[in-house]
C-alpha cells in the first residue's frame, strides 16, 4: 500500500506539532480536566517560575531569546525527568522524543539538538538520561559565535533576488506580497526569483550564482506558462556560459563555428537538473488549495528526501484568485449548525494557520502575488482612443504618482492575511514612452515603506533596473 | 468531497467510533476536515480511551485529502507535457499565426476583445474552419446567433484550391467536425460545460481540439452588478472551469468579449477587473473600415510584450 509510509509521516507531524501547541496553551482555554491537560497546566506554571529564575541568574546575558530557550530547556528536561521518577511511563517511540524536543525546537530552530529533529530516536531504556545529557551539552554552549553564524548561514542562506525585490533583505520566514494590477509582470518576477533559486552556485567550473535549492509554486491562477520559465532558464544558462565557454573556445581555437555552437547550445543536463528543482501544482478552487496546504508538510519531507536539499521558496500565485468564489459560498452549511462553513474568512484563517505551522518546521521564504485594481488612469494602457491625453499623463513625475499609488489600490483580503504579510511591494506598468519596445514597470515598497520607486523591465534573461 | 460515512467501506479506519468523534467536532465530510485545525483535533483525541485509533483515523483522512488536490509535478514533467501535448492551432489567417508564434495554443484560454464589427466572430469562424479541416472537432457555443454555416463554407471554398469533388468532401468533413450549440444564459453554459467535462472524462467525446464561445461577455454581463457576490462568483467559476478543460484535455479555448466605455472617452474590455486576470492571452481587435485593414494588439500574453501589434486583412 502506498499509503503506509505516508501515514507514519503524517502522524509524526501531528504528534510533533501536538506539543508545539503547549507553548500557546496560556492563550487557549483548556477545556476538559483530563490527566494530560492538568499536567500541561502544571508545566505552564513551572514555566512562569523558571523563567523568572533564569532571568535573574542570567543577568549578564542580554539575549532574551536565548534566555527563553534556556527556560524552556530546563522545563523540558525537568518534565521528562519528573516523568521517569513518577514512573508514569509514556509510550516509547519516536513520537515522544519529538514531543520532548518540540518546545526547544520551536523557539530555537537552529539549536544543535534540533538538527535531526525528525530523525532523532533515543533508545527507550535510558531515554531520560540521554535527553538530560544532550540537554546539558546544549546548555554548556559548545559553539562559538562564528560557528553559530556559519551554521545559520548554511542552513538559512541568503538568496539574491531579482529587481525589484532586491532593495529589502529577505530571509526564510518572511512573507512577501507582490501587489499590482493585472498584467504587471508579477508572475515573471516570481519566475526570475525561482530561477535564481534552482540554479546551482557552480556547475562544471562555471559560476551560476544560484542557490541549488527547491522551489514550490502553488498556482491558483492556473495561468502558469512553463515555456516562459524554460526560455528564461535557458537564457540564463547561455548567458553564464557565454562569458566562460566562449572565452575558452576562443583561446583554444579561433574557429567561428565552435564559438557559435557554444552560444546556441546550452547545458541540457544542467537545465534538466535545475528544472527538476521547480515543483509545481495548480489548484482550481479553495478546497484544492487547502488540501494542498494540509499535506504540504508531507510533500516537503518527501521532496527533501528525494533531492537532498530542502525547499527555499514557496510561491503562491495569486492569493486572491478565489476571492469571489469564496465570498459567494453559502454562509450556512446544510445539516449541523455548528459546522464550519467555507467562506473567505475561514479559508484565509486556515491558509495562514497552515503556512505558519509549516514555516516553523521548514523555514522558507514565501513569495505571493495579489492582483489589485488601481485607479483607472493606470489601466488606460489597455485601450487608448485618445492618445493626446495619454502622452500628457506620462509627463507626470513618477515619484509623486507612485507615492499616491499606496492609497490607490483596493485591499480586499481579510485582515488575517494582511497581517500575515511581512513585506509588501507594489508593482504597476508605467506609461513611459521612452522605451517603446520593452514595457517598463514601476515598483514601490509599501511594507517596509521606502520612499523611492524603481523602474524595472523583465526580459527572458532577467530583470533589470532602468534609470 | 465525500461524506465520512461513505468512506467506511474503502477505509475501515473510518468506523462509527471515529465518525462519532468527528461529528462531536461538527465534522461530517472530508471538506469539514479541511476547515478544521487538525492539531486541535489530535489533542482532543487524548480525552478518548481509543486515542491511538482516532489518530490513525485522522491520518487516514489526511491521506484521502492528499488525493484531493492535483498532483505535484516538477518543471521537467510540466515542460514535457507542454511540448508534447499542447500544440498550436491555426487561426486561418497566416499573419495572425506568425504573430502569435503559431496560432492559438492548446491549454490556453484566449480572449478576443473588440468593438462591434471589429472582426471577432470572423476570426472565430475562420479558426473553426481551419481547425475542423485538419485537426479535429470543434465545439462552437453561440450566444448571439452569429454562427453561420454558409460563412464557414465560403471560408473553406476560398482558402482551398481543390476540385469540386474534393471540395465537397472537405466541406463535409469540416461541417461534421463542428458542433454548434446555442447558449443564451450562463446556466445553460454551465450545463454544457459540465456535460463536456463528463464526456471528456469518460472519453465519449474524443478529438475535441477547440472550444469557441462567441460571445462570453453577453452571457456574463446580465448576472454582474446588483451588489451581490454571486454574479462575480459565477463568472470566476466559468473561468476556472474553462481553464480546467483547456489544461486537462489539451483544448484551445477561444472566447470573445465586447468593449464598454471607460474613463475619459476611452473604451475598455467588458467584464471588469476580476475577469482580467482569468484568460491566458487577451488580444484586442480593431478595424479601420476605410482602409479595410484590421489590427490585433496584445493586451496580455504569457510571453509576448503588451502592445505588440500586427495588421492584416480579413476576407
Amino acid at each position: 500500500m502506498a499509503s503506509l509510509p505516508m501515514s507514519s509521516s503524517f502522524l509524526g507531524y501531528i504528534g510533533g506539532s501536538n506539543y508545539r501547541r503547549i507553548r500557546n496553551e496560556r492563550l487557549s482555554p483548556i477545556s476538559a480536566d483530563s490527566k494530560s491537560n492538568r499536567r500541561r497546566v502544571l508545566k505552564v506554571n513551572a514555566f512562569n517560575k523558571d523563567e523568572k529564575i533564569v532571568a535573574k541568574t542570567g543577568g549578564k546575558k542580554n539575549n532574551g531569546r536565548r534566555e527563553l530557550a534556556f527556560a524552556l530547556m530546563a522545563i523540558a528536561a525537568a518534565s521528562s525527568f519528573a516523568r521517569v521518577v513518577m514512573a508514569e511511563e509514556p509510550k516509547a517511540g519516536t513520537l515522544e522524543a519529538k514531543k520532548k524536543y518540540a518546545p526547544i525546537c520551536v523557539t530555537m530552530p537552529t539549536a544543535r539538538i534540533c538538527h535531526n529533529w525528525f530523525t532523532v530516536i533515543p533508545k527507550p531504556s535510558n531515554r531520560g538520561s540521554v535527553e538530560m545529557a544532550s540537554a546539558r551539552q546544549w546548555i554548556e554552549g559548545d559553539e562559538t559565535a562564528k560557528q553559530f553564524l556559519t551554521r545559520v548561514f548554511s542552513e538559512r542562506p541568503f538568496l539574491p533576488l531579482p529587481p525589484p525585490l532586491h532593495r529589502v533583505p529577505l530571509r526564510p520566514g518572511n512573507v512577501v506580497e507582490i501587489v499590482g494590477p493585472s498584467p504587471s509582470s508579477k508572475t515573471r518576477i516570481l519566475m526570475q526569483a525561482a530561477i535564481n533559486c534552482i540554479l546551482p552556485k557552480e556547475w562544471k567550473g562555471e559560476s551560476y550564482g544560484g542557490l541549488e535549492r527547491l522551489v514550490m509554486f502553488i498556482d491558483l491562477d492556473c495561468r502558469f506558462d512553463v515555456l516562459s520559465l524554460s526560455r528564461s532558464l535557458k537564457q540564463r544558462i547561455i548567458q553564464a556560459n557565454g562569458n566562460g565557454v566562449g572565452h575558452k573556445l576562443n583561446k583554444v581555437e579561433n574557429s567561428p563555428s565552435g564559438s557559435k555552437d557554444a552560444h546556441a547550445e546550452y547545458d541540457k543536463e544542467l537545465f534538466a537538473v535545475s528544472m527538476r528543482r521547480f515543483l509545481y501544482i495548480r489548484c482550481y478552487d479553495s478546497f484544492e488549495f487547502l488540501a494542498t496546504l494540509k499535506t504540504l508538510h508531507f510533500q516537503l519531507q518527501k521532496e527533501k528526501e528525494a533531492h537532498g536539499t530542502g525547499v527555499y521558496l514557496l510561491m503562491i500565485d495569486s492569493i486572491g484568485a478565489f476571492y469571489w468564489m469564496d465570498r459567494a459560498a453559502p454562509s450556512i452549511p446544510p445539516g449541523n449548525n455548528n459546522r464550519r462553513s467555507l467562506s473567505l474568512q475561514s479559508v484565509s484563517d486556515i491558509a495562514v494557520q497552515e503556512i505558519q505551522k509549516i514555516l516553523v518546521v521548514h523555514p522558507m521564504l514565501v513569495l505571493t502575488t495579489k492582483a489589485a485594481s488601481l485607479q483607472d488612469k493606470f489601466t488606460t494602457r489597455e485601450v487608448i482612443r485618445n492618445t493626446g491625453q495619454f502622452s500628457v499623463e506620462s509627463n507626470l513625475d513618477s515619484r509623486i504618482r507612485s507615492s499616491t499609488n499606496a492609497q490607490l489600490y483596493r485591499e480586499y483580503m481579510p485582515s488575517v492575511w494582511q497581517s500575515f504579510v511581512s513585506h509588501r511591494i507594489l508593482v504597476c506598468p508605467s506609461d513611459d514612452s521612452k522605451y517603446q519596445k520593452k514595457p517598463i514597470y514601476l515598483s514601490e515598497w509599501l511594507l517596509p515603506s521606502l520612499k523611492l520607486s524603481d523602474k524595472f523591465t523583465i526580459n527572458d534573461d532577467g530583470a533589470y533596473i532602468v534609470s | 468531497m465525500p461524506l465520512l460515512s461513505s468512506l467506511e467501506c474503502d477505509y475501515p479506519l473510518i468506523d462509527s467510533d471515529f465518525r462519532n468523534f468527528c461529528s462531536s467536532h461538527a465534522i461530517i465530510s472530508v471538506e469539514d476536515f479541511l476547515l478544521h485545525d487538525l492539531y486541535v483535533l489530535v489533542i482532543s483525541t487524548e480525552q478518548h480511551h481509543n486515542s491511538e485509533r482516532l489518530k490513525e483515523g485522522i491520518t487516514q483522512v489526511l491521506t484521502i485529502i492528499n488525493k484531493q488536490h492535483q498532483p505535484w509535478v516538477d518543471g521537467l514533467e510540466l515542460l514535457d507535457d507542454a511540448l508534447q501535448n499542447k500544440r498550436f492551432l491555426p487561426t486561418g489567417c497566416r499573419s495572425i499565426d506568425t504573430f502569435l508564434d503559431g496560432g492559438l495554443r492548446e491549454g490556453y484560454l484566449t480572449e478576443l476583445v473588440g468593438t462591434s464589427s471589429s472582426g471577432k466572430t470572423q476570426i472565430c469562424l475562420q479558426a473553426a474552419s481551419a481547425v475542423a479541416k485538419n485537426w479535429g472537432k470543434i465545439v462552437f457555443l453561440d450566444s448571439g446567433n452569429s454562427f453561420s454555416p454558409k460563412r464557414i463554407a465560403q471560408i473553406v471554398t476560398q482558402t482551398s484550391d481543390l476540385s469540386a469533388y474534393e471540395l465537397d468532401k472537405a466541406l463535409q468533413q469540416v461541417m461534421n467536425n463542428i458542433v454548434c450549440l446555442s447558449v443564451f444564459d450562463i446556466f445553460t453554459l454551465f450545463e454544457v460545460l459540465h456535460q463536456l467535462k463528463n464526456n471528456l472524462r469518460s472519453q465519449i467525446d474524443q478529438h475535441i481540439r477547440m472550444l469557441v464561445i462567441d460571445s462570453i461577455s453577453s452571457l456574463i454581463t446580465p448576472i454582474l452588478g446588483g451588489g451581490g457576490a454571486h454574479g462575480h462568483a459565477l463568472m470566476v467559476s466559468v473561468g476556472f472551469l474553462l481553464k480546467w478543460l483547456a489544461h486537462q484535455h489539451d483544448i484551445s479555448i477561444l472566447v470573445t468579449n465586447h468593449m464598454v466605455a471607460g474613463e475619459r472617452g476611452t473604451s475598455k474590455p467588458a467584464l471588469g477587473e476580476s475577469w482580467r486576470s482569468i484568460p491566458h492571452a487577451r488580444l484586442l481587435l480593431s478595424r479601420d473600415h476605410i482602409r479595410n485593414i484590421s489590427s490585433m494588439s496584445v493586451l496580455r500574453h504569457p510571453h509576448m510584450a503588451t502592445g505588440d501589434r500586427v495588421e492584416f486583412e480579413l476576407q
